[in-house]
């Protein structure tokens, strides 16, 4: 009876390794490329590493990259529960952004709600956006993975070849020189925390009592029992974190414009976010829905759930994360739609959420790493190493190509308990 | 001037169209086997890439072509080996590819030629193959005859007569009169010459091998496997059918496509590698695979339409001037016009199309 | 006469089972030689092995006296033997003639197929086996008798000598099968060897000349068909006189609680299935619906369960119609379902069992709370079902696919009761289950009838219908032919009307 206890607990550890396997795999992949081109390996990781931790500006590029990643990472792990591949996240990206861009600077709100407003509206358009992709699928059987590449060209083309050097430039409505769309309002500015003066550290005290005190109470919502497992532990600090993030919004009561790295509140945003779409996935009847349709769609019929439904739900809900990264992007990062986009985060959040093994913790963990790798690749640009920070590409496309081959890693992973005759 | 604008229209789809003809029968090949391809964009981007980093070592643009071929050699195998041999998810693989393609080659491109933008220019076929006269009207001679085939053969599977032989007697009695006949007459003649003039070797790969893959499929043993392999494994499977061989074959032959259709771009239409290739080519040759059912000649009737959309954008522009009001319509509208089309195409059609029943399930050899 | 095949000692084993244990069999050539056994009792796993699918783990296969190793079917096919599987091996958008000669196509110039050869030599075949079939039909438009036919031409093409049919039966219709019986016949004369797998004791002794019997992998015996009988194959096959009756308490009848009139429905591919059926069902009687695979059974449970919609009809629970509702208000209303296919249509595999025994209930009280689900709720109701069912493993958190069938129809059936329906449709609920698993349900079965509960049995076993219900409908060709008191019939004479052979003047359902 031992036998099948040990298969099913060493698979269940399996599933971790994999991914961890993957990305030691990705990185010692990055190494030889290092090495071949001349350089030791180990000192330009140390200096990416580093890289990322070396100074204010580094860890707040690192938050940011951080942030945005989680979102779009979350929105292909989110799409991905209901069996669709959302490819789409970039264009989506895109739209929650011009619509933050929009809002930001041609809506005026005092900022308690304008922020809001610009967020819900951001989820919105993505969600729409993505819904289209979904409703194509469920009506007409289009394959999400063309429809939605489809979308993000379209999206592209029309907001940056069209809006933001058109109607929406900044050129013709502020008569500025810059290209992309006008500065937002400052209320529409998500708060930059980091460099802030030294004289508020009672305030910084008590923002960390509510994080603790929101983390238990979580906790206890959630579990109600004693026993503990160690992901409920990390959904309940997510949320802590995630709940003194937005509380601070109020102790600090808004200040923006401080001088310093560009780290903003998003952040927590994200880490609510990834505590929300754990929640809805597998403590709500919605997110039970979404599984059962993600596997079994002629037995989830049967138990009367509406797949169409749910399906072009989760889309929207999946777009609505992508859209929400893009309005961080303009309104956390860059405050402005920039003429020159930094595109991207769309494909890398579906490597995110290929590492994450499609779990909201594990695209945030994803997130977290390739935020580091990311922020701390523009260090290995310096001498001696003088690799480009394009390098950080290399080993997020690494990973992800040893995460498709999983298959052949679980086998090799099998091996040694293969030897010692405790499984077939 | 409308024949210019006609030759103007049919040299732009020329040079559209070839790449996304080449990948999406690539596509087509290993679909067709049962193994799913969604790497088409991330190989034409690696293709492409590496025919230009060949052509500027070697100086010899056939040299890059063959470095370009080489590694979607290379690609391909390694994509049989972890989806067929493996079982590896071919969705998630084929979507793996495409991120590594797209930063990797952001990243190579930086470290061979110091750049995020495009690479120098290097030997290419651009600066080409001219066309003489002679040789347009062979080629018109040649396409003729490859239209009457298709239309000979869909007829005959129609009637449920698979009989190779007729097909290419019938083809070759019919359509070598009827292509020399219009070879001679001069609007079209003329057309052909100046949609074909100064276009490279990749065009008229792309405009053969629809009918190459066609006879393949249809009318050889090889392609009765292939398929077979594609719908139902076991089947073939227990007729002593090397499945891996077959999956393998296809599926390398497929990147290989999509490694040439990429260098199409690179250094067929242009001389140079510039950082957005394919921007998007690869889906929608996909799409068209789709909408061609999965079959060669669909897909080439596929590509046309996709083309035509394509080149919309460039026909509007140069009418603008005869027509002011078209000038009025905004860059980003006409650029997305292929790609909004696309899309309707796919949401208006009608009766969904099958693909091969064992696509995208890896094969086992089942011990239950 | 040296056997044309012998088997020596021949063992497989799987991971979880000892499929085949020291095997030892001979098999004249031109006989038809039966082997019969219940489900997993070793029969296709054996053939696979003479097939070259299986290699045997230890023993010694010798093909007319010279021994052998098959290593693959391609091997088995130059040896002469053929196999036709229980699920066919045919592609089916190609014609019968591609798949006939699919693996060694007729070519000229090596290239190019020469189809029209194909066609004439399977029209040769055909014709001299006695089986008419036109080669260029795309084999998915073939009814299931005529795809058995290309199977078997497809075997006898390749030289086979020795045929293998893996229970052949099971999809035919009943004149199919005497279509089958009559090409037996006439490959035996031809001097071929038939093996023919079964576990229809009845087919068997109609056509097989000896017949060996196999039970947990072993060979109980061979008999000759003239000295034994089928209660005496039924007694080898499961080591214990088979109790054909079960006993059943007394009926309390009550009122109408589901009544269906003059439905109509079409099946998948549009075509008529379900062409005017009236009946009705009372509260603690189980009805069944007896016929052969294809009578439309499959799409009037669909409709009724709501996964498909009627033509025309009407369809009244408890006197209300819901003719046309979806299959949320028809669990609501009291229909609960044990589906045929449990893993398609029944289980989530990659869900727990706590998560699988909640499913169709799982939005409302006690399971969930507005859009919160109450997990402890969850857990609770599933560890009390665990017990209650004796599902192994006692583990709420294992996943479904690790189950056994049993236990996983254990679960569905678990669910299913505990939603209190006030209907039970049950389709073909012990298909692929084994004799404890069967027992079970039969008994829980009829506890919902005696509970006061009505229940729908669709079954494919005669035997299964008769001692189950209390009245016993016949579908054939998707109307209702005939309806009795199970004690007034007998599988004779339900088998005449399965066959289309009698139909009932008026039927009272």
């Amino acid at each position: 009876m031992s036998t099948p206890k040990l298969r099913l607990s060493y698979s269940n550890l399996l599933d971790l390794l994999v991914p961890i396997v993957s990305i030691l795999l990705g990185l010692i992949v990055g190494m030889i490329l290092i090495a071949l081109a001349g350089k030791n390996p180990f000192g330009a990781y140390g200096a990416m590493f580093s890289g990322a931790f070396g100074s204010i500006n580094n860890i707040s590029e690192v938050i940011i990259k951080t942030a945005i990643l989680t979102f779009t990472g979350l929105s292909v792990a989110f799409a991905y529960k209901v069996g669709l591949f959302n490819i789409g996240a970039e264009g989506q990206f895109i739209i929650g952004a011009i619509t933050a861009a929009f809002l930001g600077h041609w809506v005026h709100l005092p900022g308690i709600l304008h922020i809001p407003l610009i967020m819900v509206a951001s989820f919105i358009t993505g969600g729409l956006w993505a819904a289209i992709a979904g409703w194509l699928k469920v009506t007409r059987g289009v394959h999400e993975v063309i429809s939605t590449i489809m979308l993000n060209w379209i999206a592209v083309y029309l907001v940056e070849s069209w809006l933001v050097t058109g109607p929406l430039s900044a050129v013709s409505a502020t008569g500025s020189n810059d290209a992309g769309t006008p500065i937002i309002d400052g209320s529409a500015m998500l708060w930059r925390f980091i460099g802030y003066p030294p004289d508020q550290a009672g305030k910084i005290g008590l923002l960390a009592v509510i994080f603790l005190a929101a983390s238990i109470v979580a906790h206890y919502i959630l579990n109600r029992s004693p026993l503990a497992k160690a992901t409920n532990w990390i959904i309940s600090l997510v949320i802590g974190a995630g709940v003194a993030g937005l509380s601070s919004i109020a102790i600090f009561q808004w200040q923006y414009g401080i001088p310093g790295a560009r780290a903003n509140i998003g952040i927590f945003f994200a880490m609510a976010a990834v505590a929300i779409t754990f929640i809805l996935l597998y403590r709500t009847v919605t997110g039970y829905e979404i599984r059962a349709t993600g596997f079994n769609q002629e037995a989830a019929r049967y138990a009367g759930i509406n797949i169409k439904q749910r399906t072009i739900l989760t889309m929207f809900i999946a777009g609505g994360l992508s859209g929400v990264a893009g309005m961080l992007m303009v309104c956390g990062t860059e405050r402005r739609f920039p003429g020159v986009f930094p595109g991207g985060y769309g494909f890398d959040g579906i490597a995110m959420a290929l590492i994450g093994q499609n779990s909201p913790i594990g695209t945030f963990l994803a997130s977290v790493l390739f935020g580091i790798i990311r922020g701390g690749a523009t260090s290995m640009q310096l001498p001696p190493y003088e690799i480009h920070k394009t390098f950080a590409d290399i080993i997020q496309g690494s990973v992800v190509l040893f995460i498709a081959s999983s298959n052949i890693i679980r086998y090799l992973l099998m091996l040694p308990l293969k030897r010692k005759g405790e499984v077939d | 001037m409308f024949e210019q604008i006609l030759t103007a229209a049919l040299f732009s789809m020329l040079q559209f169209g070839t790449p996304i003809l080449i990948a999406g029968l690539g596509g087509v090949i290993s679909e067709n086997s049962g193994v799913v391809n969604l790497a088409l964009e991330g190989t034409m981007r690696m293709g492409g890439f590496f025919s230009v980093v060949g052509a500027f070592y070697t100086g010899n643009a056939w040299l890059g072509l063959a470095l370009g071929i080489g590694m979607g050699a290379v690609m391909g195998l390694l994509a049989a080996w972890v989806t067929v041999s493996w079982r590896g998810d071919q969705v998630v693989y084929g979507v793996a590819i495409n991120v590594f393609a797209l930063g990797g080659m952001t990243y190579l491109l930086e470290r061979f030629f110091n750049t995020t933008g495009h690479s120098p220019s290097v030997p290419s076929f651009s600066s080409g193959v001219l066309i003489s006269p002679t040789f347009a009207q062979g080629l018109l001679v040649f396409l003729v005859v490859c239209l009457t085939y298709a239309v000979v053969s869909w007829s005959m599977a129609r009637k449920k007569d698979h009989n190779a032989k007729r097909a290419l007697i019938l083809t070759a009695v019919i359509g070598l009169p009827l292509g020399i006949a219009i070879s001679f007459i001069p609007p079209v003649r003329d057309i052909v010459f100046g949609a074909f003039n100064r276009q490279t070797i990749f065009v008229y790969f792309a405009l053969i091998l629809p009918f190459l893959l066609h006879f393949l499929l249809f009318q050889t043993k090889w392609g009765l496997r292939i398929r077979a392999v594609g719908e139902n494994p076991k089947a073939a499977d227990t007729l002593g059918i090397n499945i891996y061989v077959i999956r393998y074959a296809c599926v390398i032959l497929s990147y290989v496509f999509g490694a040439i259709a990429g260098a199409s771009m690179s250094i067929g239409q242009l001389d140079l590698f510039e950082n957005n290739m394919p921007a998007g080519k690869g889906f929608i040759a996909l799409a068209a695979m789709i909408f061609g059912k999965w079959k060669p000649l669909g897909t080439l009737a596929a590509v046309l339409f996709f083309t035509l959309a394509g080149v919309a954008g460039d026909l509007i522009q140069g009418l603008s001037t005869t027509y002011p009001v078209l000038a009025s319509i905004p860059r980003g509208f006409l650029n997305a016009f292929p790609y909004m089309l696309t899309l309707l195409a796919l949401a208006g059609f009608v009766g969904r199309a099958v693909p091969p029943a064992a696509d995208g399930i890896p094969y086992e050899k089942g011990e239950k | 006469m040296e056997p044309v095949i012998e088997l020596k000692g021949i063992t497989k084993q799987f991971p979880a089972v000892l499929a085949n244990d020291h095997i030892d069999l001979s098999i004249r050539k031109k006989e038809v030689f039966a082997i019969v056994g219940e489900n997993g009792a070793g029969k296709t796993t054996l053939m696979n092995i003479i097939y070259g699918l299986y290699q045997p783990d230890s023993g010694k296969i010798f093909i007319r006296g010279k021994e052998m190793r098959i290593n693959g079917p391609h091997q088995a096919i130059t040896q002469g033997i053929g196999m036709v599987h229980q699920h066919f091996m045919l592609v089916p958008v190609l014609t019968v003639a591609e798949n006939v000669v699919l693996g060694i196509e007729p070519t000229r110039a090596g290239l190019v197929m020469d189809m029209d050869r194909a066609r004439k030599e399977v029209a040769e075949f055909s014709q001299k086996y006695g089986m008419p079939i036109d080669p260029d039909t795309r084999v998915e438009y073939l009814p299931v008798g005529m795809q058995q036919r290309v199977e078997i031409i497809k075997a006898l093409f390749r030289g086979a000598e020795i045929l293998i049919l893996d229970e052949p039966t099971a999809v035919l219709t009943p004149l199919e099968r005497e279509g089958l019986f009559l090409t037996i016949n006439a490959l035996v004369e031809q001097e071929k060897t038939v093996i023919f797998i079964s576990h229809k004791l009845n087919e068997v002794m109609a056509i097989a000349d000896r017949i060996a019997v196999l039970r947990g992998g072993r060979v109980m015996g061979v008999v000759d068909n003239k000295e034994t009988s089928e209660a005496q194959l039924a007694r080898m096959m499961v080591g214990r006189d088979v109790v054909l009756d079960i006993a059943k308490n007394p009926q309390k009848l009550g009122e109408l609680v589901l009544e269906v009139q003059d439905l109509r429905a079409k099946n998948e591919r549009g075509l008529d299935a379900v062409k005017g059926i009236s009946f009705h069902l009372r509260r603690g009687e189980i009805l069944g619906i007896a016929g052969v695979e294809g009578n439309g059974q499959t799409e009037l449970i669909r409709v009724l369960t709501g996964m498909a919609k009627a033509e025309s009809g009407k369809i009244l629970v408890n006197r209300k119609d819901m003719t046309g509702a979806s299959v949320k208000s028809l669990r609501q209303a009291g229909i609960a379902h044990i589906p045929q296919d449990r893993l398609r249509t029944g289980l989530i595999l990659p869900f727990k069992i706590s998560e699988n025994i909640v499913l169709g209930m799982h939005a409302e009280p006690p399971f969930a709370r507005g859009i919160v689900q109450q997990r402890a709720e969850v857990n609770r109701f599933a560890k009390e079902k665990e017990e209650e069912f004796d599902v192994r493993p006692r583990d709420i958190t294992v996943k479904a696919r690790s189950l056994s069938g049993g236990n996983q129809q254990k679960v569905i059936i678990a669910r299913e009761v505990s939603s209190a329906p006030e209907v039970m449709i049950a389709a073909q609920p012990t298909r692929g289950l084994d004799i404890g698993a069967t027992e079970f349900v039969h008994r829980k079965l009829l506890e919902e009838r005696d509970k006061g509960k009505a229940v729908l049995l669709q079954s494919l076993e005669l035997e299964e219908i008769l001692s189950l219900s209390d009245r016993v409908m016949v579908m054939y060709g998707g109307e209702i032919v005939g309806c009795f008191e199970s004690k007034m019939t007998n599988e004779d004479e339900l088998a005449h009307y399965m066959l289309g052979l009698k139909r009932q003047e008026h039927v009272d359902a």
